[in-house]
């Protein structure tokens, strides 16, 4: 395009850089360049994980502790994540259905979202934290991801 | 210098933007992953001369490893590093919505809430 041939070598020095994104270094690929994964990265792929596993269904949002809206199967599982180095600790809200085992399921969420998103992203989950904020019925037709 | 003015950033946006593990370009947190060029700005493509960065949204399935593969095959041979922000995913609608409305999928996504984007 003409407006880049013309393009003093200076311009690109005029963008001034902040490090966020330099900071969250998730790998080094010697000359072809770094790849950076963002915290929110982490916090969808586990959101996505934790829906793949049978029995698990979404969480209330929180503002300070209390519910901002109704606790339901099909609403988001919550996640918060925090990526540093090359290994991220996430932070996992979600309700499972009633009559399933509570410590069966969130084993194997924990399970699942630990593979998934080393999986997807190529950093180490160094620990899942689950908070099983409701149990939910069968009422409610839960979308499965196969 | 030399080869380095010739880079043509509307070309990289449009190429990364094609790619299939590729939803969309990223500005970044801060907006700071951007080209100023006479009379507008390019978002998620920052040319520098020692660097290339672009950012990216993601789109799930695909591995960071590949969205990453894909945008440097997109830029294609250059002479300096190309760094790769995956700033955000989006879901493949084909994959695992069927019956999702707008706003039941903004509530799919509604994560980390204390980190909106600008």
């Amino acid at each position: 395009m003409t407006a880049s041939d013309t393009m003093p070598n200076t311009m690109p020095d005029t963008v001034r850089l902040t490090d966020s994104v330099d900071s969250d270094l998730a790998e080094e690929r010697g000359t072809r360049g770094r790849t950076t994964i963002a915290d929110r990265v982490v916090e969808r792929l586990a959101v996505h994980a934790a829906r793949e596993v049978e029995g698990v269904g979404g969480s209330a949002r929180r503002l300070l502790g209390v519910r901002v809206t109704g606790e339901a199967p099909r609403r988001s599982v919550q996640a918060s994540a925090h990526v540093s180095g090359g290994s991220a600790s996430l932070r996992v809200q979600l309700s499972v259905r009633y009559p399933t085992s509570v410590a069966r399921t969130v084993e194997r969420a924990r399970d699942h979202i630990m593979r998934r998103v080393t999986e997807l992203t190529g950093l180490e989950v160094s620990r899942v934290d689950v908070t099983v904020t409701a149990l939910h019925g069968d009422t409610e037709p839960r979308r499965t991801v196969q | 210098m030399s080869v380095g003015v010739e880079l043509d950033v509307d070309r990289i946006a449009a190429a990364v933007r094609e790619r299939p593990p590729v939803a969309d370009l990223h500005g970044g947190r801060f907006g700071e992953i951007a080209t100023y060029l006479p009379g507008r700005r390019v978002t998620g493509v920052r040319v520098r001369p020692a660097d290339i960065t672009v950012g990216i949204v993601g789109r799930y399935p695909a591995t960071v490893a590949e969205m990453a593969d894909a945008v440097r095959t997109a830029v294609g041979p250059v002479d300096r590093p190309v760094h790769v922000a995956v700033m955000d995913i989006k879901a493949d609608t084909n994959t695992n919505t069927t019956d999702r409305t707008a706003s039941a999928s903004e509530d799919q996504v509604a994560v980390g809430s204390a980190r909106r984007m600008p």
